[in-house]
């Protein structure tokens, strides 16, 4: 795996050099081949769904909450005896 | 790995059991008389509060229950002899101080060696920044000799921030590494630290994340020093509290962390949220976010409290705290669309609702103040005994006088508790108090700091409470550089801002004054009735000095020294020596002026997107510097030109 890695990052004619850059000769303590970063390797990263919540769904979870729960609450005994029945 | 669930439940009940007491035992007090609307406000807001300092009471006692244990916080596979894995550290920047952030990669590169490989990613908007980066990093590289492994990219447009930097990083060259090393521009890890995180993710397969808590550390202001101070005792313990209950459900802090690169890019692409800033648009605090992703896809995010080797600075004043905290509070307050999102683990929510309660914390404890001085004004003054028919009935400040103080009494033990326990920690070990300076030190640097953090929280819970409405009514904030420097701030600045405080305080004082709880307010009032000489002092690098000078606030980094900060400053002090010797201008024209530079800058900008700009602009300021008539040059003028390398070419 390193060694398939290490490919990638060969210099290829996309990565212009400094001498190519500019076609002038350059001091010696800049090297031809010091590109900034190695050879790209591109791969997009997907976004992630994140479902969000905005005023109205908070609002529709509280009226849904005022609706459902007391009316669960409600007929919470008699789905205990049903069941019990059932058992 | 044991099984975390029931310290979970235990840590539950006992925080609701402290929370139900406390409530209790004022709805005693409050209900003698009928409970009116004014105290069921009161009520309900201590019972949030309550809760919320219990928490961290019992997080605190966890933790030293565990420090003093010796437990093993992190109950991972160790880490094998050898590493085949490649590692990227990542340094982001964003217009920092140039020599501060490659003098920090060059100790952190001496200390890892050349097992990693190290990447400069910057999103400087300023030109004379990106230049600066350039020329550094140039000199750098060649200092470390050929075989250094280390990059610079600039991105043109700062899209996404810190979080699009590192996703640039990831899609252009994520796919060559295992694992990645994310730190912060005034971050230092030491070699042996990021060799050991990289054999527990070897060793670790499901481990996507691995944090290792920064020690803050290597500024020298007053306010600085006492923050140092209060991470390096209380840190540990909060930290192993947290381990010990969080186990894999941990979280992300945004840096000194190693992540799993492949598994990052495949689940943690943070969208844009629907809307406008600042509850719309781009993720601010990500971080969290990112844990939080990487748990709902059924990876492992550790907190390594004992790793040790991983530091960061505090921010050198209350006022550069105090604006790092209004990003902070927007990124959070953001989480309040994100947190009942599906599929997320109750601890990944628990994290984000921990995150959004403490900046939200503030406005409610002031509401809970308000209430209780309007309630105090309010009640009819009735004499010291008065009789409903035969029987004697006294004013409630007498006939509860001991609950009313009990109550008093154990909001203090929960909010000075944790810091006790963890004093009691730092004690028990004879190294780690001789490394703070021995047993005098850090009774007088706890004393100082409790003091000094009484008198802060109220100009805190102002501030954040500031931060939290306007942020409600739609003001957003950027996400700017951090000011890392260390200043006496003058007292003209300190007036500016803090004025507010101060008057305040003034007010509150004049309203209070009569009342017979004032003595109560006392803490609260002098905090904002000093913000303004508070700030002068404490932001003053001399009165760090001083403070250093008689012992107070010693951390191991200062008795023993700590050889990669101390390299760090070393080159950092060198560099601008060197800098201040050779002083050359405005570092841009150098991209004009010298053919090596110019040379060097199209060698970097290869391959980068150009940014969008008015090609008949480009061209009239092309024209304009070919003729070196730069002078009128604005921010922009210089960016555009800079990133157009056939403008650049054309100048040789």
């Amino acid at each position: 795996m390193d060694s398939q890695i290490r490919a990638f990052e060969q210099t290829l004619p996309e990565q212009v050099n400094m001498e190519q850059a500019l076609n002038l000769p350059l001091p010696a303590m800049i090297s031809g081949d010091r590109a900034g970063v190695p050879l790209r390797c591109p791969r997009v990263m997907p976004e992630q769904p994140l479902q969000v919540t905005t005023p109205f769904s908070i609002l529709g979870a509280v009226v849904a909450a005022l609706l459902f729960v007391p009316r669960a609450a409600m007929l919470a005994p008699a789905m205990i005896r049903i069941t019990r029945r059932r058992a | 790995m044991p099984d975390i669930a029931p310290r979970r439940w235990l840590y539950l009940f006992l925080v609701l059991a402290s929370t139900v007491a406390g409530v209790t035992q004022l709805l005693g007090v409050l209900q003698v008389d009928g409970l009116r609307w004014r105290e069921a406000v009161i009520l309900v807001l201590f019972a949030i509060l309550f809760a919320w300092i219990s928490a961290s009471f019992w997080l605190a006692c966890f933790g030293a229950v565990a420090r003093l244990s010796r437990k093993n916080l992190l109950p991972l596979r160790p880490p094998g002899p050898v590493s085949a894995a490649r590692t990227a550290i990542l340094m982001p920047v964003y217009n920092e101080d140039v020599t501060r952030v490659f003098a920090g990669v060059r100790a952190i590169y001496e200390e890892a060696g050349p097992d990693f490989d190290f990447y400069v990613l910057s999103d400087s908007t300023n030109p004379a920044n990106w230049v600066a980066e350039e020329l550094a990093w140039e000199r750098l590289k060649s200092e470390l000799g050929p075989d250094a492994r280390l990059f610079y990219r600039h991105r043109p447009v700062n899209t996404g921030r810190k979080t699009g930097n590192i996703k640039d990083f990831c899609e252009n060259w994520g796919q060559l590494y295992d694992y990645m090393v994310i730190l912060d521009a005034d971050s230092l890890m030491t070699g042996k630290t990021l060799t050991r995180l990289v054999g527990l993710m070897d060793a670790n397969p499901r481990a996507a994340l691995i944090q290792a808590p920064a020690q803050l550390t290597g500024r020298h202001s007053l306010f600085a020093r006492i923050q140092q101070f209060a991470s390096s005792v209380y840190g540990p313990v909060f930290n192993a509290g947290l381990a010990l209950l969080q186990g894999p459900d941990g979280n992300y802090w945004g840096h000194n962390a190693i992540i799993r690169v492949h598994v990052f890019m495949q689940h943690c692409g943070l969208p844009h949220l629907p809307g406008k800033p600042p509850f719309g648009g781009e993720i601010m605090s990500h971080d969290f976010v990112e844990a939080a992703l990487l748990r709902r896809a059924g990876w492992d995010v550790w907190m390594a409290p004992d790793i040790g080797g991983s530091y960061e600075e505090p921010p050198p004043s209350i006022s550069d705290h105090l604006i790092r905290d209004r990003r902070w509070c927007q990124g959070n307050l953001q989480h309040l669309r994100i947190i009942f999102a599906r599929g997320l683990a109750m601890p990944s929510r628990l994290h984000l609702a921990l995150g959004i309660m403490s900046y939200i914390s503030s406005p409610l404890w002031l509401l809970l103040l308000l209430a209780s001085a309007v309630e105090m004004m309010t009640a009819p003054a009735l004499p010291d005994a008065t009789f409903i028919g035969l029987q004697p009935s006294l004013p409630l400040s007498i006939s509860h006088h001991v609950e009313l103080l009990m109550l008093v009494l154990a909001t203090i033990v929960l909010l000075f508790g944790p810091k006790l326990m963890a004093l009691a920690v730092l004690l028990d070990d004879a190294e780690a108090t001789r490394a703070h300076g021995g047993l005098g030190a850090v009774i007088g640097g706890f004393l100082w700091e409790s003091l000094f953090s009484t008198l802060l929280a109220p100009i805190v819970m102002l501030q954040h409470s500031w931060y939290v409405v306007t942020i409600l009514m739609g003001m957003s904030t950027g996400w700017g550089s951090q000011q890392r420097t260390d200043r006496a701030l003058p007292l003209k600045y300190a007036v500016r801002y803090f004025w507010p405080h101060t008057l305040a305080g003034l007010a509150a004082t004049v309203i209070l004054w009569h009342t017979p709880s004032f003595h109560w307010f006392l803490p609260l009032l002098a905090g904002l009735l000093l913000s303004i000489p508070l700030v002068i002092m404490s932001s003053s690098p001399l009165m760090g000095q001083v403070a250093l000078a008689d012992r107070l606030f010693l951390v191991p980094s200062e008795t023993r020294g700590l050889p990669v900060q101390d390299r760090a400053h070393a080159l950092a002090a060198a560099s601008e020596a060197e800098a201040a010797a050779d002083r050359v201008g405005d570092i841009r024209h150098l991209v004009l002026e010298d053919a090596r530079v110019r040379a060097l800058h199209l060698a970097l900008l290869a391959g980068t997107p150009a940014p969008p700009g008015d090609p008949a602009r480009l061209g009239k300021l092309r024209a304009q510097a070919s003729r070196r008539e730069t002078a009128g040059f604005s921010r922009e003028d210089w960016t555009l030109l800079l990133s157009d390398p056939e403008s650049l070419k054309a100048l040789s």
